[in-house]
């Protein structure tokens, strides 16, 4: 399961980054998306843009290609 | 003496703080050879650098980067010798992930930091309390709670600012910024879900599946009517200003040749692009309070599917909007885009957008061929639907443009998902936002203006030439005009039209004046429908007639733009190459428009 399979409201874990630049996992590491940290998914957005979530940083939009590419286990 | 740096992570409040320490006294320092700006401004004696946001020290986009290299350079030479560093009272951890950084670099360089816990007001309100003492006796630093917003803290650090430089560096050390802040938000911070609670109130209606959409499209024809409605008075104003001025001064000036230049090529020719001064101003202020109240992210997140199609970005948006009323601060707002390819490809085709400069070209040429023919009991002319069809024509050729360079010439140019931090809502603040708008329009007048005012001086030395005032068919204009009047022949175009186009590449709307000029009419401009008898009068056809609008839709024919994109990217090879690409796909297509109009029959 994907991060961008996360249904509203529910939280998991995050356990693996898969096809991800390290450039870019290195970013969603200082915004908070780190291995086990724990993430909510707030809304969809209108049009199937980005989701937003919810991490111990704040609220961020994440776009399909990075979500989809974050293996999450639900909490 | 140093200078203090003020440094932070997006979104802390830094940029209000900055204009309340410097009363609003900020200079921008374009420093040589990067694209980031630096904000200098004057507290007391001292004086305060604002560097963007940053996140962390491995910098992200490109602002980013050189916004990192540029802190670590003046560090290290000492021109920085102390550090502000903001925190963000509601979003404690990110902050204090930049923060750590920041206080580790600064033990290595000796320098003393005091932290900025902005946006205290907000946890006050929803009673929620930070020990900021203890993380103050954790950190080795001053840690100093204030609202940038209110005031609350205001007048104890700068007490506490201007003593910087007598502070005890930190001996602490933090070996992981990212486990260290972890560690010290849990210890000193709270948990965040109610205050993004609140905000999701607000993002439940703006964000919504069905009302989401139609409050991002009410907000969007408010924007665009308001950049017209507002700016027209203050537009008129200044037209007013300069042909009165021009009528003033003209006298104090021998009668011939030195005259004329004055009145024609100084006030005509600087005068054409100051009048869209306020149009830059609404713009730029109405864009900026959506930045500040936290909508501007939000209306990215709605458009960025549609426009990810494409290969641009949700934050390619705003620019494209912002192009219709002037490219220049169009291509300006493309700095907020961090991917380089997204930003690359909307700078490309903001010129395209219809912006207001077209407007007169368009109402010249649909009064000549468009009858004014209406339906629905009057509610929709035909003429509409010419300029409605126009703009949208520009826009599909737009997207088509990003699409294919996307995937051909761009496509192996670095790229940066769409990743965006939603901004907590708030209040605009005015005062600030009314100083980055007439900053903005000065970029705008000394920047653009010395490059129209030599094109201009250009264009009225081979207009006048040799045979001097009145002339203008026998000039070296007129002559060149004719030089390229086979070129023109395809799309059934004389030299006439070549001079006008050749004229205004200064600017567009010069096209107006030019053939108002060539037909013998004075004072064109206010007499668009004379003209417009004149052409038809001329024999141009309606197909040569469609031709050169489709024309004028998609060639770049704007130096402001071309100067402004060159400054931004710092190299004339991308606005050179979009000359000449625009120029020619704007033939090409007028050229294929003419050829399917003539052979279909009915027309």
């Amino acid at each position: 399961m994907t991060l961008w399979d996360l249904e509203i409201n529910k939280v998991c874990k995050i356990k693996a980054f898969l096809d991800v630049k390290p450039i870019i996992k290195t970013r969603l590491n200082d915004l908070g998306f780190n291995l086990n940290s724990e993430i909510v998914c707030l809304r969809k957005s209108p049009l199937g843009g980005p989701k937003t979530y919810q991490n111990s940083s704040g609220a961020f939009a994440i776009e399909q290609d990075v979500a989809q590419n974050i293996r999450i286990e639900l909490k | 003496m140093s200078s203090i740096a003020l440094i932070g992570k997006p979104n802390s409040g830094k940029s209000l703080l900055f204009n309340k320490l410097t009363g609003l006294s900020q200079k921008v320092a374009n420093f040589p050879g990067i694209t980031v700006e630096l904000k200098s401004g004057q507290m007391a004696d001292q004086t305060l650098i604002d560097f963007p946001g940053i996140y962390t020290f491995s910098g992200l986009t490109t602002d980013e980067i050189v916004a990192v290299e540029k802190f670590s350079e003046k560090i290290k030479d000492n021109s920085i010798g102390a550090i502000v560093c903001v925190l963000d009272a509601t979003h404690l951890k990110a902050s204090l992930r930049i923060g750590l950084e920041v206080l580790e670099f600064a033990q290595t360089f000796n320098k003393p930091v005091i932290f900025a816990l902005n946006l205290y007001d907000v946890l006050k309100t929803n009673k929620i309390k930070i020990d900021f003492k203890g993380l103050s006796e954790e950190l080795g630093a001053v840690v100093h709670p204030i609202s940038a917003r209110t005031g609350f803290g205001m007048e104890e650090l700068e007490e506490k600012i201007k003593g910087i430089f007598e502070l005890k560096i930190s001996d602490k050390k933090f070996s992981n910024a990212q486990e260290q802040a972890d560690l010290l938000n849990k210890k000193f911070g709270f948990d965040n879900t109610l205050l993004i609670k609140q905000q999701s109130k607000l993002d439940d209606f703006f964000l919504n599946h069905y009302f989401g959409g139609f409050a991002f499209a009410m907000i969007m024809i408010i924007l665009f009517q308001s950049i017209f409605t507002f700016a027209v008075p203050f537009m008129d104003f200044i037209e007013m200003i300069v042909s009165g001025s021009a009528q003033r001064v003209a006298p104090f000036f021998p009668e011939g040749m030195i005259r004329d230049f004055v009145t024609d090529a100084v006030f005509g020719g600087v005068g054409s692009f100051i009048v869209f001064v306020p149009q830059i101003f609404f713009l730029t202020f109405i864009v900026g309070a959506l930045e500040d109240s936290g909508y501007l992210a939000r209306a990215a997140i709605i458009c960025h599917k549609p426009l990810q199609f494409f290969g641009l970005s949700g934050k390619s948006f705003i620019p494209l909007l912002s192009g219709h009323a002037c490219a220049i601060p169009a291509i300006m707002a493309t700095r907020n885009i961090e991917s380089p390819k997204r930003r690359l490809l909307t700078m490309i085709i903001v010129p395209l957008m219809g912006c207001s400069a077209r407007l007169p070209v368009y109402a010249l040429l649909t009064a000549a061929f468009i009858p004014p023919i209406t339906f629905l009991g009057g509610f929709i002319g035909l003429q509409g639907i010419i300029f409605f069809s126009l703009y949208l024509f520009a826009i599909i050729v737009a997207l088509f443009v990003a699409a294919f360079l996307s995937k051909t010439a761009l496509k192996n140019k670095s790229d940066t998902p769409f990743i965006l931090e939603l901004p907590s809502y708030r209040m605009p603040h005015f005062s600030p936002l009314v100083k980055k708008s007439i900053s903005n329009c000065w970029y705008f007048i000394t920047k653009a203006g010395v490059v129209i005012l030599m094109v201009t001086v250009a264009v009225w030395i081979l207009g006048y030439f040799p045979n001097g005032s009145g002339q203008l068919q026998s000039s070296w204009l007129a002559y060149m005009g004719r030089a390229i009047e086979p070129l023109l022949a395809p799309l059934g175009l004389d030299w006439k039209y070549g001079v006008a186009i050749l004229t205004s590449f200064l600017a567009r709307e010069v096209f107006v004046g030019t053939l108002g000029t060539l037909f013998g009419i004075e004072g064109a401009d206010e007499n668009i429908l004379g003209l417009a008898d004149q052409i038809q009068a001329s024999g141009l056809t309606l197909s040569s007639g469609v031709a050169l609008l489709v024309f004028y839709a998609i060639a770049l024919q704007c130096a402001s733009t071309l100067a402004i994109i060159r400054k931004e990217l710092g190299s004339s090879k991308i606005p050179l190459l979009l000359f000449f690409g625009y120029g020619a796909l704007a033939y090409i297509l007028a050229f294929l428009m003419k050829t399917f109009m003539d052979s279909v029959s009915f027309i």
